[in-house]
């Protein structure tokens, strides 16, 4: 298990850093850089730019040094002092920028997490012993809908409904009384009436993905030898169906923590745009608009690191779940 | 219910309903086990065998249902009312019920014929016997886990204490029927359902198996009723045996009695089909004429006339034999030994009829 759980983490630690590199890469990809979008911001209300102006500007940002040298700084001061650098559109840290923000990101991708698991497995199983039965036929209906519905507009419909149908507003992740309010239990809770409007809208297709899978997987286990074998042992139904077959078809479930997790990741900046939730999504958004190199290089490099290490825990928790995984590397 | 047996199957039919039509799979079981009695049961792939013995635990794989008969059986832990033996009858006891999960692995217990996969691939060997004991037994855990490394010695697994926490992908497949069997055992049950459990082994395992299970059987005095379709296997471990084919019980008798003197032609076929050292060097194997029909048609009359090389036209195919009891331990199912046969019917009809299906 520790040369396992070594072996992993060491691969994890190859790819954060090829990771890195493509983060970098693809940031500088689009033609143009901050300074040229500087430039024209600046066309734009009168002032007249000179090409030697443009030049000044980027040696000033340190633009025009190689790419390797800037990437080696970068990743170097991340690395070793925690500094993203300096947002070039807000002139203030980028830690500073995303600061509370990216706590909110990775708190929704954990909800979201949650939601899908929570409800699906329950869901799959129930299907999977009821399979043909009226309820079965109804979450596979509805778990259809959820995954053909893009998420942003059910991000949309969701509050077109709330305002208009119920009068209040689900955007946002707190109620207007809370927001500079200091942490408290109460702004706790309230940021979790707040949390779940978001965290379905997020999960839904993949909450819809994994009662497919469980379904699939209780069937095909669920007649299986070892689950008679048991039964004929005298097990209880119940506590049969529990450890035998669900403990199996969790398999399948827990190595797509790693998928699911990007999908989340990927589909969170829309939604929370739609949803103007505090996070990092928008400013995402703004951020690769205006072509600020360290704010969305950070933004980019943070994402994937989380994917990165979501995917590390189901791996670790693939293996605390099954042992031929686990000694995998001996038979 | 005769007052020695353990086991009486009495008229037990069992069909599958399947979009293609109904399968009967068991048409009208008669079978009785003595206690610590070894019944074999025979007979070609898709005979009932196997849903037979899955009917004793009720454990038939759905769509499957029971559609009539009785399995009784002489419970020994289960005094219900007072009295040290109470008659169940398996057959009307809902598979659900406390009761049969109390006769389940505690006085029935079951081998399968594939020991692969009868063990969960994700928990220890040791946990998957130690359920059989914490469920049967007031034991606690530790008691429960020394009890089953008792049993694992006790079927031979070297190492027992150590292998107990290992998973069953790391035992070989000798070694987990061991296990297997080492589950059956562990709470001393009354009868042992042993389902082909040599089938997916090879040859000098198969010989340790067995040799391990007569070796138990005598020790611990249970009844067995042991599935093949290995007469070879059959002579060396069973006392009676009975010939099974479409769902019905053909021939029954003492293992010698049958060897020697079989009666049914589907039985001797069998017999024929065996390969023997010598006797046939140079020969080509022998095999029964035709297969097993499609489960979805029955053969009218004997299910077996078809390939029947002793088959009368106009009787066989029209004539449901009847169950005749030759001596106090022979009974036989084919109208040769019908006392009062019918004669011939030899409309054309029947006699056309009759040389088609042959």
């Amino acid at each position: 298990m520790a040369r396992f759980l070594l072996q992993r983490f060491v691969i994890m630690l190859v790819m954060l850093a090829g990771l890195s590199i493509i983060v970098f890469i693809t940031i500088e990809l689009p033609p143009g850089d901050f300074a040229d979008r500087q430039a024209y911001r600046m066309k734009s209300t009168g002032v007249r730019v000179t090409e030697a102006d443009i030049l000044q500007m980027r040696h000033q940002m340190g633009l025009d040094r190689p790419w390797y040298e800037r990437y080696l700084s970068w990743i170097g001061n991340i690395v070793l002092r925690g500094n993203f650098g300096i947002s070039l559109s807000q002139h203030i840290p980028v830690t500073e920028v995303i600061g509370e923000r990216i706590g909110f990101t990775a708190l929704l991708a954990f909800a979201t997490l949650i939601f899908t698991y929570g409800v699906a497995i329950p869901i799959g199983i129930f299907s999977a012993m009821r399979q043909y039965s009226f309820g079965d036929y109804f979450f596979t209906f509805l778990g259809y809908i959820g995954m053909a519905v893009p998420s942003f507009l059910l991000a949309l419909l969701l509050l077109y409904v709330s305002v208009f149908v119920f009068n209040s507003n689900v955007g946002g992740l707190f109620s207007p009384q809370y927001v500079e309010a200091p942490w408290s239990w109460d702004k706790f809770v309230d940021l979790l009436n707040h949390l779940w409007v978001p965290a379905l809208v997020l999960g839904l297709a993949g909450t819809a993905f994994e009662i497919r899978t469980m379904r699939a997987t209780m069937l095909d286990e669920k007649n299986k030898l070892y689950v008679t074998a048991a039964r004929a042992r005298g097990m209880p139904e119940g506590r049969l169906l529990l450890k035998y077959p669900v403990r199996v078809a969790l398999n399948p479930i827990v190595s797509t923590i790693g998928w699911n997790l990007t999908a989340i990741i990927a589909g969170a900046p829309l939604v929370a745009f739609v949803l103007a939730l505090p996070d990092t999504g928008p400013l995402f958004l703004n951020a690769l608009l205006d072509q600020d190199v360290y704010l969305s290089g950070a933004m980019l490099l943070l994402y994937s690191t989380l994917t990165i290490v979501g995917t590390f825990m189901s791996d670790i928790l693939l293996a605390l779940l099954d042992p031929r995984v686990r000694y995998g590397e001996r038979t | 219910m005769n007052t020695n047996s353990l086991l009486e199957i009495q008229d037990l039919r069992v069909s599958f309903p399947l979009d293609e039509g109904t399968v009967q799979a068991v048409a009208g079981v008669n079978l009785a086990i003595q206690p610590g009695q070894v019944l074999g049961i025979v007979g070609e792939s898709g005979c009932g065998k196997t849903v037979t013995a899955q009917s004793l635990l009720r454990i038939i794989p759905p769509p499957g249902r029971i559609d009539g008969g009785t399995i009784l059986f002489r419970s020994s832990k289960q005094s219900g009312n007072g009295k040290d033996e109470n008659i169940v009858d398996l057959a009307k006891l809902n598979p659900k019920s406390e009761m049969m999960r109390r006769i389940r692995g505690n006085e029935i217990a079951m081998i399968f014929q594939e020991p692969m996969s009868s063990f969960s691939p994700v928990h220890t060997v040791g946990s998957q016997i130690m359920e059989a004991i914490l469920l049967h037994q007031d034991l606690s855990k530790q008691a429960a886990r020394e009890r089953a490394i008792e049993y694992m010695r006790l079927v031979g697994v070297p190492g027992a204490q150590d292998r107990m926490d290992d998973y069953p992908h790391q035992f070989s497949g000798g070694m987990r029927q061991r296990a297997m069997i080492a589950v059956a055992l562990s709470c001393n049950p009354s009868l042992l359902v042993a389902d082909e459990p040599t089938t997916a082994l090879d040859v000098t395992i198969q010989a340790q198996i067995l040799d391990l299970m007569r070796r138990l059987q005598q020790q611990f005095g249970m009844a067995v009723l042991f599935i093949t379709h290995n007469l070879g296997v059959i002579a060396q471990i069973a006392d009676h045996v009975a010939i099974m084919y479409l769902g019905q019980v053909v021939e029954q008798a003492p293992v010698r009695e049958i060897l020697r003197h079989p009666k049914h032609p589907y039985t001797m076929d069998l017999l024929r089909a065996v390969p023997r050292l010598g006797k046939t060097a140079g020969q080509r194997l022998v095999a029964i004429e035709g297969s097993i029909p499609s489960p979805l048609q029955r053969p009218m009359g004997c299910p077996f006339h078809p390939r029947c090389s002793k088959m009368i036209p106009g009787v066989c195919n029209t004539h449901v034999p009847q169950w005749v009891a030759l001596n106090e331990i022979h009974s036989v199912r084919c109208v040769l030994y019908e006392p009062n046969a019918p004669t011939p019917n030899l409309e054309p009809a029947n006699v056309r009829a009759a040389s088609t299906l042959a």
